[in-house]
């Protein structure tokens, strides 16, 4: 027996192993993802790509899947925080929280703008927050490249005011100095140092130039958006590889042509029809002709918008000098310049002034003027214009490129620490860019300079005890299913007690009277009762139970976790509808295995014998029946649950099924795992009680 | 749906030697039984819905704006009434059978196609392919069907095709066991020794020996198999994993019409009563059949 146990037991861990790599799998090679499902459909991909860093969904399956089974403490997070992890229970909320312990004080972090804030949880339970940016790490020698590089650059730079170029050239090599002298310093000074340096250093930018940086790089974007640039690039693109075009792309070509089209057609009525026709084609699926059209089109069309992609170019780099030459130099002579192109002009200056309209409104005045102008065709006004916003450009460009500098001349810094949501996060301080995220606790969309980079979520590991937390409502899994379980073992074990001895009773009287019109009824109404889909029989019953008789409730509303049996009503109609279920299935099966069992000698010879009827068909009789439908009903379990999954989505039911039903939908991925456990567990447990059952039935049956 | 009874083979072999001798044999085993013959009309109805649905002019996607969620009511030329959008119950019933009644044979046709490889392969060579192959289908056995349908489709998305692949999936473990178990029993035959032994390939024996040796039990478990998958189909649309609207797929009719159950419970009740009726109807005639080919042995 105890051979046997061990092996079923190799053998449950050996399914459950499969079969939660199979539910990874199967939820990897998906597309979509729970994220998409919880942001919706008009999320950016950058929101999107957030989202997931947050919730460590972008780091590879092996990894996810050995932290589902193993945890992620040991071997991902402690190794990267080079500090032990602690998980305790927080004594206000009684939820799970991980601290880092360092010489016995538990402690985490958080960002305050640049700065690190500590939070430590003195022994008394209060918590206590401090400054630590000493525990902020440099890398040295890539700071030194970089800063180096950025020296070298303002060596050669020709758009700063003589002034700032030496004053700036003192700080970095300054703060070149601090870098270098790090073995020196203790890293606190070291940091402490680097922070005067940098706050001195703000102090220098213009508040107004940082936005109006801002503007500019948003004013290059507003015209590499336009939608002639696009279609330019696009019909560059597809003249060279139809394939890499797909179904959905192609879905929506025909829009932006379009918009180009509407751009386009005041002043060059022949470019119009040409991306007209080649939308005409895009939509019947003419691919080689579309291909055809489009490459007519892009040489007008790139002359058309060569003028603005340079001054796009250059306020990218900020060579804010050159965009001011571009920019004089930008064709508005009526007798160089057709219609057309006037148009595009016009269109993308536009563009522009409506990007810069609130940093800098004298610039956008400039630019708004000029497209006017252009559009009724007063050359004059139109070149005296954009003279001024070149001269906008002259004057403001080294106030620009000062801010500019400033920004890119502080210290990168990260730094490992765990946060307050349970990630061990690393936290960077980068300053090529700024960056969104959207903060999981609050969620909010923030940016800022110094941001969490890369999440590890922590947990323990289903071998340690914890299947982790829902990715949908960061939840705790278990706790969760262990609710829903007892909803659902409450509903399935009430239909037990009922299914059980009506069914084992019916089939018996079915069985003693085979052949007589009580069986046949008994048989039929059991066939159509087992065979008629189970959403059917429920929505049957409350139709007829709860819309038109109005008897009963037709939904189940659980507002705490006694109203079960404060209103028993609720549940008559799901355990009704499970009931009908299975109790088909078990009196059919108690009916054949009593036919069977009274043809036997052994009957025959106890009724031979002369014993009393009764002592016949219960002590030999049914013992020997029940047999097969105890094993029937232990292995039908799987198909109980199918059913369980059903009725309770159709009364609204808070149990297992509606959670893995929701779990699947969001493809809420350690959810799904966790019920998957519960299930496959259920299946094995049922189907070596069902073993067990068997040898005490049947004493002929030993294993060993 | 039911524990997959391993039937003894030879089951359905019915005497006879010419065609017609036998499909008169097999018809007359099925008139016997009466649930037989019930089940039968129940499927034939449905085969001539989906034939009707082929010229009829109803229109499944017609919208009556007078008319929005109401009962039946033959004058105004809704038989069976309108849904919430005002589209006709009786043409989307029709129309709806023609997807089930496809989709259902040919996901059960996949998974019998792949189930049975699989069952011959682990039973023919035994050894260690066979309980790699056993311990692979044991494990998706532990995983309710219907859990397993849930998790590909929410993942895949629903398409005819998405939904053929996940029953598939699900029917494959269960055909697999039984014909592994055919496999076992008919590989120690006389003929398919001699089949051995004539230098047969592994593969013809399998497929030309067994196999076909093994049909019997194989076309009632499909039986039950096509009965089964039109139930899945309807479980999917009916938890809102259906095809996508407007498809007149009856579970996702029953999903949405269960919104308005109070103002109009017909339109929740005609794709249930066809789902219900086109099942039991299967079921009655693969039950039927099963125990007439039992008597006659």
């Amino acid at each position: 027996m105890a051979k046997f146990l061990v092996r079923r037991f190799i053998s449950l861990i050996l399914t459950m192993l499969l079969v939660s790599v199979l539910v990874f799998l199967v939820s990897e090679v998906a597309p979509g993802d729970v994220v998409r499902h919880m942001l919706g459909q008009f999320a950016t991909p950058e929101q999107e790509e957030s989202l997931r860093e947050q919730l460590g969904l972008n780091r590879p399956v092996w990894v996810r899947y050995l932290t589902w089974l193993i945890g992620s403490d040991t071997f991902w997070a402690e190794p990267r925080l080079m500090m032990p992890l602690r998980q305790v229970e927080s004594q206000e909320t009684g939820a799970i929280e991980w601290w880092a312990e360092e010489d016995g004080t538990l402690i985490r972090w958080r960002l305050e703008g640049d700065d690190l804030i500590a939070i430590r949880r003195l022994p008394n339970g209060s918590v206590e927050e401090s400054m630590d940016n000493g525990r902020w790490n440099i890398d040295f020698e890539e700071e030194i490249a970089r800063l180096g590089n950025v020296r070298d650059e303002l060596l050669g730079d020709s758009l700063l005011h003589l002034e700032d170029r030496e004053m700036l050239l003192a700080r970095v090599e300054g703060l070149l100095g601090i870098l270098h002298s790090s073995n020196d310093l203790s890293h606190e000074n070291l940091v402490h140092g680097i922070q005067q340096y940098e706050e001195d250093l703000n102090r220098l930018v213009d508040p107004q130039a940082v936005s109006q940086l801002e503007a500019l790089e948003s004013a290059a974007r507003t015209v590499r958006q336009d939608p002639l640039i696009e279609t330019l690039e696009i019909a560059q693109r597809l003249s060279e590889d139809l394939e890499s075009y797909d179904e959905n792309t192609l879905h929506t070509l025909p829009h932006v042509l379009g918009q180009a089209v509407f751009v386009v057609e005041d002043g060059r009525p022949e470019l119009a029809e040409a991306l007209r026709g080649a939308s005409r084609q895009i939509l019947a699926r003419n691919l080689e002709a579309a291909r055809l059209a489009l490459q007519r089109v892009v040489d007008p069309m790139s002359d058309l918008v060569q003028p603005m992609v340079e001054v796009a170019n250059s306020l990218e780099t900020g060579e804010y000098d050159v965009t001011a030459t571009q920019i004089e130099a930008l064709p508005r002579q009526e007798d160089i310049l057709d219609r057309g192109a006037v148009v595009v002009l016009a269109h993308q200056l536009d563009g522009m002034a409506e990007a810069v309209e609130s940093s800098m409104p004298e610039l956008s005045q400039e630019w708004d003027a000029a497209a006017e102008n252009l559009r009724e065709g007063d050359q004059e006004g139109a070149a005296t214009a954009l003279d001024n916003a070149a001269a906008y450009f002259r004057r403001q460009g080294p106030i620009l490129a000062r801010a500019e500098i400033v920004q890119r001349l502080h210290v990168a810094r990260y730094f490992w620490g765990v946060d307050q949501q349970n990630n061990t996060v690393l936290w960077e301080t980068s300053f090529d860019d700024t960056f969104w995220f959207r903060s999981i606790s609050s969620g909010h969309w923030i940016q800022q300079t110094s941001r969490p980079s890369e999440y590890i979520p922590l947990q323990r590991g289903l071998l340690r005890g914890d299947p982790g937390r829902s990715m949908r409502t960061r939840q705790p899994v278990g706790e969760e299913l262990v609710r829903r379980l007892r909803n659902s073992a409450i509903l399935a074990s009430i239909a037990f007690v009922v299914v059980v001895p009506l069914s084992v009773s019916l089939g018996l009287v079915a069985g003693l009277n085979e052949g007589k019109p009580i069986d046949r009824m008994l048989s039929v109404f059991g066939l159509i009762t087992t065979a008629s889909p189970n959403f059917a029989t429920g929505i049957f019953l409350i139709v007829i139970f709860s819309v038109w008789l109005k008897w009963l409730p037709g939904a189940t509303v659980l507002e705490s976790s006694t109203s079960v049996f404060t209103n028993p009503e609720m549940l008559v109609l799901p355990v009704v509808t499970l009931t009908l279920i299975e109790l088909g299935y078990v009196l059919r099966m108690t009916r054949a295995s009593m036919v069977d069992v009274m043809r036997k000698p052994y009957m025959r010879t106890a009724f031979l014998k002369g014993l009393p009827y009764r002592r016949i068909v219960l002590r030999h009789g049914l013992r020997n029946a029940l047999m097969a439908p105890i094993t029937v009903i232990m292995l039908h379990v799987n198909w109980l649950v199918g059913g369980i999954v059903v009725v309770e989505s159709l009364f609204g039911y808070p149990g297992l099924g509606t959670f893995l039903l929701i779990s699947a939908l969001y493809k809420d991925v350690f959810a799904i795992e966790a019920g998957a456990m519960v299930m496959v567990t259920l299946a094995v447990a049922t189907q070596l009680i069902a073993d067990i059952a068997y040898t005490f039935l049947n004493p002929r049956i030993r294993y060993g | 749906m039911r524990e997959k009874q391993d039937l003894p083979i030879g089951a359905l072999e019915i005497s006879g030697t010419s065609f017609g001798g036998r499909l008169r044999a097999f018809l007359g085993t099925i008139w016997a039984s009466r649930t037989a013959t019930v089940g039968v009309l129940l499927v034939l109805f449905w085969i001539l819905v989906v034939l009707f649905s082929l010229v009829t002019t109803l229109d499944p996607y017609e919208q009556d704006v007078t008319s929005v969620n109401a009962g039946p009511s033959p004058a105004q030329g809704h038989w069976l009434g309108t849904d919430d959008l005002g589209r006709d119950l009786l043409a989307r019933v029709v129309h709806g059978s023609r997807l089930v009644l496809v989709l259902a044979p040919l996901s059960v046709l996949c998974a019998v196609a792949v189930g049975s490889t699989l069952g011959l392969v682990a039973g023919y060579y035994g050894g260690v392919v066979d309980d790699l192959v056993m311990r692979l289908l044991d494990a998706l056995m532990a995983f309710p069907t219907i859990l397993l349908y849930m998790i590909i489709i929410a993942a895949l998305g629903a398409s005819p095709a998405n939904v053929v692949m996940a029953i598939t999936i699900g029917g494959t473990p269960g055909i697999a066991r039984l014909i592994r178990s055919l496999t076992i029993d008919i590989k120690s035959r006389d003929y398919v020794a001699a089949a051995e032994s004539a230098g047969e390939s592994p593969l013809f024996v399998m497929f030309g020996e067994i196999l076909i040796n093994a049909r019997g039990p194989i076309i009632v478990d499909a039986m039950l198999g096509v009965g089964y998958a039109i139930f899945a189909i309807g479980a999917l649309g009916f938890l809102g994993l259906g095809m996508p609207p407007p498809s007149p797929d009856w579970g996702s009719m029953i999903a949405r019409a269960r919104l308005h159950i109070w103002s109009n419970p017909w339109a929740v009740v005609w794709p249930s009563i066809a789902i219900a009726s086109l099942v039991v109807g299967l079921n009655l005639f693969a039950d039927g059949l099963n125990e007439e080919s039992f008597r006659y042995q």
